[in-house]
C-alpha cells in the first residue's frame, strides 16, 4: 500500500508555567492509503496531542518543536496558516470526542455542512445544499433535520453529523479522537460500524485514537501504543493481540473486559501515568513495569523493529541488536 | 468518589496569598504608590502648597510660569495650591463615603445571607433594584434633596454604593453557610452570633479590599461630578470638580490650564484606586492567572 | 414555552419597578431634606411655603402621599412642571428624550466598535503585550472623568483645531423637520443634507466621549467571553474543517460570545445613562441630563422627581427588552 502519512521524530511540547510538558516526544509512524491505524494509550499519553498536531491546531502554550509530518508529499509542519487551512477539512478532517460540544450551538446542522463546502469549493449554494443533504443521508440523518439546531439532536446523532462533516469533502485522512467515548455502548457500536462502512466505501485512511484497545481493534488494521509521549509498540492488530511485546501493551490487553475471559478478574495497571514535566529517567514505563531492570531505570530504550513489529523496550534491544 | 481529607473541609480555608514575584504585583503597586502620593499631598498640604488656596495671589488667568507653576485661575488664585488642597476634600469624602457603604452594605449582606427566607429575598430585590439604577443619578437626586455640603455629599455617595457590598457579601455568605466547617461549628452547638462572627465573617471578607478600592474610585468620580454639576461643595472650598467647572467657562478663549490640572488630578487619583483594586483582585484570586 | 418565559420575565419587572419608585419616593419625600425649601428657598414667607406644601400634597401623611404618588404614576401622570406654565412633566421629558437617545445610540455604536475589535483581538493574543495594554485601557476608562475628557476634546478639536463645534446639538435654524426627534434620522428622512452634516458634526465629540467611557467595560466583557468561547470544542472543530481563522473568530466565536455580551450591555445601559448625564452637561447637549440639572437649578421639584421616575422606567424596560432579545437570539431558549 502507498504511504499517505509519514510522521518522523515528532515532538510537541506544552510550555506551561509549571514547566515544559513533553506530550509527544519523538514519535515516528506511517499510515498507508486506506489503512486504519488505531492509536491507543491512557489519557495524558499524548495521543490526542499527536492527532491535533496533524491539523496544526495544537493549542497554546503548546507547539510542534521538532520532527516532520509529511502528508502526501507535503511537509505539514512548514505550512503557513493559509495553506494549512486549505488542507483541513478537505484533505484531512477530524472527528472529536464529545459530539455534545463539537457543534456550534447557534448554527443549524445544515449550515455547518454548507459552510464547510463553500469555504473549500467555489460552488453555488443550492449545489452545496444538495451535497450536504446527501452527506447527512449517508450517515443516516434524514433531510428534514437539515434546519435543526444541535441541541435538538441526541449524542449519537450529533456524532453522525460530525462524521458527515468529516467525510463531506472526501478527505484522504480522518483523525477520529475518541469518537465513541462519550456515547453509550449500543450507539458506540453503530458509530464504529458506520465508520467502517464509510472507510471501505471511500478508501479513506483513519487515525483512530482511543484509550480503549477493544474498540480500536474492531476496525483497525494496525495498532500503535503510546505511553507518556513515546510510541512504545506498533504492529498489525492480530499480532498485537496474539503476541504483544511491550509489557505496557500486555497490561492494556489484560485490562480489556473480554467475554471469553469472564472468569478472570478484571486487571488494572498499577500506578498512574507519569508527570510529563518530570518524566522518569530511562524507560518512562519502568516505575509500573513488572519486568523493570537496572538499565530500564537509567537509559531510554531504543526503538527496534522486528519485521513490521516495532517496540521500544530493553527486553528486545539486547536480543535483537 | 475522591475523598477530601477531613482537615480540609472542617477547617476554614484561610485564603493564602500566593507568592508572586514583584513584577506581577506592578498593577497593585503602582495604584498604591499613586494613592500614597496623593494622600501625602493631602496631609502635608499646608507645608507644600506655595500659596493660600483661597487668596488672590496673582493676576487673573496667568499661564503656568515660574511663580505659579500651574498658572492661576480667573480670580488670580494659584492652581497648584488649590489642587494640593483639593486632594483633602476629594480623599476624605471618598474614604468616608466608602466606609459608610461598606459598613452598611456588608452588615446587611451578612445578615440577609445568614438569615435567609423572605427577609433575604426582599432585601436582595431592593438592593438589586438600587444596583440597576445609575449611581450618579441616584447621587444627584439625594444630593439635591439634602442640599450642598461635605456631609451631605458624603452621605449621597455613601448610599449609592451600599448594594455593591451587599451583593458581594451576601453571595459569599450563601456559599459559605453550607460549608462543612460551618456545619461542624453548628454541630458542636455554637450560637448564631459566634458562627456569624467567628466562622463566616472571616471567610467572606477576602474580596472587601478589592471592592473598597473600586468603591473609592467611583466615590472620587462621583464627588467630582457632583461638584462639577454644582451640587457639591460651596465656593470657595478648593475642590477639583468645582475648579474644573470654574475653568470650563474660559476654555473657548484658549485657557487650558485652569481645566487641565484639576481634571488630571481627578483621573490620576481615581486611576490609583482602580489600579489597586485590579491588582488586589489578581493577587487574591490567583485562579484567574492559571493557563 | 417562550411565551411563558417572556410573561414570567415581564411580571418580574413589576416588583423591581415598585421598589425603584419607592426608593425615589423615600429620597424625594422622606429624606431629611425639605422639598419646599428646595423649591422656594429657606427665606420665603410662610404663606408661600404653606401654599407650595399644599399644592404638592406634602401636608398629607406619608402613606397618603405614597398612595397618591403611585396612583398618579399608574395613570401615567408624572405631574406638572412648577415653572413655565405648569406643562405636564412627561411632555417636557419627551422634548429632551430624543436628544439623549441619539447620543446614547451613537455612543453605544462607538463603544461596541471599540469593544468588539479590541476585546476580540486581546482574546486572540491572550497574555501578549497588546493584551496588557488593553487591560490598562480598561482600567483607565473606568477611572475616566467624563467632563475632563470632554473638555480636553473640546480644547483640541474645537478651540485649537476649530474642526468641530464646542457644544450644542445643532446650529440655530438648522433643525430638521421633526419626525422621530433624532436629528440624524430626521434629516435623512427629509433629505436635508446640510442639517445632517451639521447635526453629525455636533454629535462626534459627545459620542466619542461617552463611547470611550463605556468601551472599557465592553472590551473587558468581550475579551473574557471570547476567551471562554475560543476554548470551546466547536471552535477547534470549525478550525479543523478548514474554516479560515478570521471567520472562526468573527463569525463562530463572536456570535456565541455575543449573547452574554448582550446581557452585559443591558446592564451597562445604566452606565450609559450615567455617562450621558455628564456628557450632556459638558457639551450643552439638550438631553435629559442637561434638562434634569437645569430643573434642579430652577428648583422645579416635580420635574426633577418625574425625570428620575422616567429614568427608572427606562432602565427597567431596557433590561426587559434585553432579556427578550436574548431569548430570541439563543435557539436553545427559543426552542425550549
Amino acid at each position: 500500500m502507498k504511504c499517505l502519512l509519514n510522521i518522523n521524530e515528532l515532538k510537541v511540547y506544552y510550555f506551561t508555567r509549571r514547566g515544559v510538558v513533553r506530550a509527544v516526544d519523538g514519535v515516528s509512524l506511517n499510515i498507508s492509503r486506506g489503512e486504519v491505524l488505531g492509536l491507543v494509550g491512557e489519557s495524558g499519553s499524548g495521543k490526542s496531542t499527536l492527532g491535533i498536531s496533524l491539523l496544526g491546531l495544537v493549542p497554546p502554550p503548546g507547539r510542534v518543536v521538532g520532527g516532520s509530518i509529511i502528508f502526501d508529499g507535503i511537509e505539514l509542519t512548514k505550512l503557513s496558516a493559509d495553506e494549512f487551512a486549505k488542507i483541513r477539512g478537505r484533505r484531512i478532517s477530524m472527528i472529536f470526542q464529545d459530539p455534545m460540544t463539537s457543534l456550534n450551538p447557534l448554527m443549524k446542522i445544515g449550515d455547518h455542512l454548507m459552510e464547510t463546502i463553500m469555504i473549500h469549493e467555489n460552488i453555488p449554494k443550492n449545489e452545496a445544499r444538495e451535497r450536504s443533504i446527501k452527506a447527512l443521508e449517508e450517515v443516516g440523518i434524514p433531510p428534514e433535520r437539515f434546519n435543526d439546531y444541535p441541541h435538538q439532536f441526541s449524542g449519537g446523532m450529533r456524532q453522525r453529523v460530525m462524521i458527515a462533516l468529516a467525510i463531506l469533502l472526501n478527505p484522504d485522512l480522518i483523525i477520529a479522537d475518541e469518537p465513541t467515548t462519550a456515547l453509550d455502548v449500543i450507539v458506540q457500536a453503530q458509530i464504529i460500524d458506520l465508520l467502517n462502512n464509510l472507510r471501505k466505501q471511500y478508501n479513506m485512511s483513519i487515525l483512530l485514537i482511543s484509550h480503549d484497545i477493544g474498540v480500536v481493534s474492531e476496525i483497525a488494521d494496525k495498532i500503535a501504543v503510546m505511553y507518556a509521549g513515546h510510541l512504545v509498540e506498533m504492529a498489525d492488530v492480530d499480532v498485537i493481540f496474539k503476541d504483544p511485546l511491550h509489557p505496557y501493551t500486555s497490561a492494556l490487553l489484560r485490562a480489556v473486559p473480554l467475554i471469553e475471559s469472564k472468569y478472570e478478574k478484571l486487571y488494572y495497571i498499577p500506578g498512574s501515568p507519569p508527570d510529563l514535566v518530570n518524566p522518569p529517567k530511562g524507560c518512562r514505563f519502568h516505575p509500573r513495569c513488572p519486568h523493570a531492570t537496572d538499565i530500564c531505570r537509567t537509559r531510554e530504550p531504543r526503538t527496534v523493529s522486528i519485521e513490521d513489529h516495532i517496540v521500544k523496550c530493553w527486553m528486545y534491544c539486547d536480543t535483537y541488536e | 468518589m475522591k475523598r477530601t481529607p477531613l482537615s480540609r473541609t472542617i477547617i476554614p480555608p484561610l485564603r493564602k496569598i500566593r507568592r508572586l514575584n514583584l513584577s506581577e504585583y506592578w498593577i497593585a503597586i503602582s495604584g498604591a504608590v499613586i494613592i500614597i502620593v496623593v494622600s501625602l499631598m493631602a496631609i502635608l498640604a499646608p507645608l507644600i502648597a506655595p500659596y493660600d488656596p483661597i487668596e488672590t495671589v496673582g493676576d487673573s488667568l496667568e499661564p503656568p510660569n515660574t511663580r505659579f507653576l500651574l498658572g492661576t485661575d480667573n480670580i488670580g488664585r494659584d492652581i497648584l495650591s488649590r489642587i494640593i488642597y483639593g486632594s483633602r476634600i476629594s480623599l476624605s469624602i471618598a474614604f468616608l463615603a466608602s466606609i459608610i457603604s461598606m459598613i452598611i452594605g456588608a452588615s446587611l449582606g451578612l445578615l440577609s445571607g445568614y438569615i435567609g427566607g423572605t427577609f433575604d429575598t426582599t432585601l436582595a430585590l431592593i438592593m438589586d433594584s438600587m444596583y440597576a439604577f445609575p449611581s450618579i443619578i441616584l447621587a444627584i437626586a439625594i444630593a439635591y434633596v439634602l442640599g450642598p455640603g461635605i456631609l451631605n455629599v458624603t452621605i449621597s455617595i455613601g448610599i449609592v454604593y451600599i448594594p455593591v457590598y451587599f451583593r458581594m457579601i451576601r453571595s459569599e455568605v450563601l456559599s459559605t453557610k453550607e460549608s462543612l466547617y460551618v456545619e461542624a461549628a453548628r454541630a458542636i452547638g455554637a450560637s448564631d452570633r459566634v458562627i456569624l462572627l467567628k466562622y463566616i465573617l472571616p471567610n467572606v471578607t477576602a474580596s472587601l479590599p478589592v471592592v473598597f478600592s473600586l468603591n473609592a474610585t467611583d466615590a472620587i468620580l462621583i464627588e467630582a461630578a457632583l461638584s462639577f454639576l454644582g451640587l457639591g461643595l460651596p465656593a470657595p472650598t478648593p475642590d477639583w470638580g468645582f475648579d474644573l467647572k470654574n475653568g470650563y467657562h474660559f476654555i473657548t478663549a484658549g485657557y487650558w490650564w485652569p481645566v487641565t490640572f484639576p481634571g488630571l488630578m481627578i483621573i490620576i487619583t481615581a486611576l490609583g484606586f482602580s489600579l489597586l483594586s485590579e491588582g488586589l483582585s489578581e493577587i487574591l484570586n490567583p485562579r484567574l492567572r492559571e493557563v | 414555552m417562550l411565551k411563558a418565559y417572556l410573561i414570567k420575565r415581564a411580571l418580574m419587572t413589576i416588583p423591581t419597578m415598585l421598589i425603584l419608585l419607592t426608593i425615589i419616593f423615600l429620597i424625594m419625600r422622606v429624606l431629611p431634606g425639605d422639598p419646599v425649601a428646595a423649591i422656594v428657598g429657606t427665606k420665603a414667607p410662610p404663606e408661600v411655603i404653606q401654599s407650595v406644601t399644599r399644592r404638592l400634597g406634602l401636608d398629607q401623611p406619608y402613606h397618603i402621599q405614597y398612595i397618591n404618588y403611585l396612583s398618579d404614576l399608574l395613570r401615567g401622570d408624572l405631574g406638572r412642571s412648577m415653572i413655565w406654565g405648569r406643562r405636564p412633566v412627561i411632555d417636557e421629558i419627551m422634548d429632551h428624550f430624543p436628544a439623549t437617545l441619539e447620543l446614547s445610540i451613537s455612543a453605544f455604536m462607538v463603544s461596541i466598535l471599540i469593544g468588539i475589535i479590541t476585546g476580540t483581538e486581546a482574546a486572540r493574543k491572550f497574555r501578549s503585550k497588546f493584551d496588557q495594554v488593553l487591560r490598562f485601557y480598561g482600567i483607565l476608562t473606568y477611572s475616566l472623568f467624563i467632563p475632563w475628557f470632554g473638555i480636553m476634546l473640546q480644547l483640541i478639536f474645537s478651540v485649537y483645531l476649530k474642526l468641530l463645534p464646542v457644544g450644542g446639538r445643532i446650529d440655530p435654524f438648522m433643525e430638521p423637520e421633526k419626525i422621530t426627534g433624532l436629528y440624524l434620522l430626521d434629516s435623512i428622512l427629509t433629505l436635508n443634507i446640510p442639517s445632517f452634516f451639521n447635526a453629525l458634526s455636533h454629535l462626534v465629540l459627545p459620542s466619542i466621549t461617552l463611547g470611550v467611557y463605556i468601551s472599557g467595560v465592553f472590551t473587558r466583557t468581550v475579551r473574557s467571553n471570547m476567551l471562554e468561547v475560543l476554548r470551546k470544542d466547536y471552535i477547534t472543530a470549525a478550525r479543523a474543517r478548514g474554516i479560515p481563522e478570521n471567520v472562526v473568530v468573527y463569525r463562530h466565536a463572536l456570535k456565541n460570545a455575543f449573547i452574554p455580551i448582550l446581557t452585559m450591555m443591558g446592564l451597562q445601559f445604566a452606565l450609559l445613562l450615567a455617562g450621558a448625564v455628564l456628557t450632556e452637561t459638558t457639551f450643552s447637549w439638550p438631553g435629559m441630563g442637561t434638562f434634569l440639572l437645569e430643573r434642579i437649578m430652577y428648583r422645579d421639584y416635580t420635574t426633577v422627581q418625574g425625570t428620575v421616575v422616567f429614568i427608572a422606567l427606562l432602565i427597567v424596560s431596557i433590561s426587559l427588552l434585553v432579556d427578550i432579545m436574548y431569548a430570541y437570539l439563543d435557539p436553545r431558549i427559543r426552542f425550549r
